[in-house]
């Protein structure tokens, strides 16, 4: 299994963000969820991706435990946040050459990968294609996505499908929508 | 083929979205000089430490807003030790109070009876307390403001120390930032970029 989750859950204090989530994702394989609510899917998300670790529960990002090794499961699962890129950087290239030194990677190459990833993503609005293409130039098993744009959904499945892809989603309504565009299990 | 380390991109990433205050900061500090030019190297020193503190202070809280929550979370879902990445983060600040500090001394290094260990020794200080002050970007409510308040504290104490002793300031100063760097990447490790209120 790529991605595990036995009863974890998040909390802050006395607030539980995510209720206690049991699931796993096989290579390849695509799951939309729907959740409480925006925080509940944007912290699943990070849960997911090693970002946040669990409060209780387990979480296992192929053979590791984001709680004790972040940056190995980090390198499995990439994640594309909610908010549009704020295009404060001044090229695509410069981007893409930030990406690639967080990742340690070849910048020409990645920068030609990320290029090919923009084309495929044709009508993708580039606040949200070049975040996607960032996180694809890691070539990330685990492509994980925090309420992605239902809209763009049937490109997301185009460019992301040699990895697996796990999107959270505010409702279980805006999963279900994914699932059409998409074809991933809800 | 090229490739860029993580702290370098970290750490021109951020300047780059803050060139304009730090430009600003370096200009008020050359205006605040000018003002205390004649005003003894004591109060210049105790001008060019207090100056660059609050610099280094403010830059320090700027690295978690919103301004930079994009470029947070890609920082914190790359495949980098907290370390490194409170390595990177702390550089800002501390580039920025240095800037402060030494535009200060650009214009008050004229004035007469002007010393060298006056510049080192703000420099050092202003240093040592951007760590404190970015451990207070980790935390919320009182524990934030009280972690501002050490490090404020901190820049009077350097400040007072270093006009009797600069090597004690200087020492001081060492092994604050130090301290104040561990701690800074220690709470990194152990913070969750979901309690931010923008979320």
């Amino acid at each position: 299994m790529l991605l595990q989750m036995r009863a974890a859950s998040f909390a802050q204090g006395s607030r539980v963000i995510v209720q206690p989530q049991t699931l796993s994702l096989a290579e390849h394989e695509r799951l939309a969820l729907g959740c409480a609510g925006d925080l509940a899917a944007s912290a699943l998300a990070m849960m997911a991706s090693g970002v946040v670790k669990a409060s209780t529960g387990h979480v296992f990002v192929g053979a590791f435990d984001p709680r004790i090794q972040p940056v190995q499961a980090k390198r499995l699962a990439t994640l594309v946040p909610y908010a549009p890129l704020t295009l404060d950087f001044p090229s695509f290239e410069r981007y893409i050459e930030y990406r690639a030194a967080l990742w340690g990677l070849p910048f020409d190459e990645s920068v030609v990968r990320a290029r090919r990833i923009v084309e495929q993503l044709d009508g993708v609005h580039e606040a949200f294609a070049y975040p996607l293409a960032g996180a694809l130039i890691t070539q990330p098993r685990l492509l994980v996505l925090d309420r992605p744009q239902i809209a763009y959904g049937a490109r997301i499945a185009a460019v992301a499908k040699h990895c697996a892809v796990f999107s959270t989603h505010a409702s279980v309504a805006h999963a279900e929508e994914f699932n059409l565009v998409t074809g991933a299990h809800v | 083929m090229k490739r860029e380390s993580a702290t370098f991109a970290i750490v021109v990433t951020r300047l780059r979205r803050l060139s304009v205050l730090i430009g600003f900061i370096a200009l008020v500090a050359f205006l605040f000089a000018a003002l205390q030019f004649r005003a003894g190297v004591a109060m210049q020193l105790i001008g060019a430490t207090l100056f660059g503190s609050a610099s280094g202070i403010l830059v320090a809280i700027l690295q978690r807003g919103s301004q930079m929550r994009d470029l947070e979370l890609c920082e914190q879902s790359a495949p980098l030790y907290a370390r490194e990445i409170a390595r990177a983060i702390a550089l800002i600040p501390c580039i920025a109070a240095s800037c402060a500090v030494g535009a200060y001394w650009i214009i008050a290094g004229f004035s007469p009876g002007a010393h060298a260990l006056a510049v080192a020794g703000s420099l050092a200080s202003v240093n040592a307390i951007t760590p404190v002050a970015l451990c207070a970007t980790l935390r919320l409510g009182w524990r934030r403001w009280l972690y501002i308040a050490i490090a404020a504290s901190l820049s009077g104490l350097l400040t007072a120390i270093q006009l009797r002793e600069v090597p004690a300031a200087l020492l001081l100063s060492g092994i604050t930032g130090f301290i104040g760097l561990r701690q800074y990447g220690e709470a990194l490790a152990r913070w969750d970029p979901i309690s931010l209120p923008s979320v």
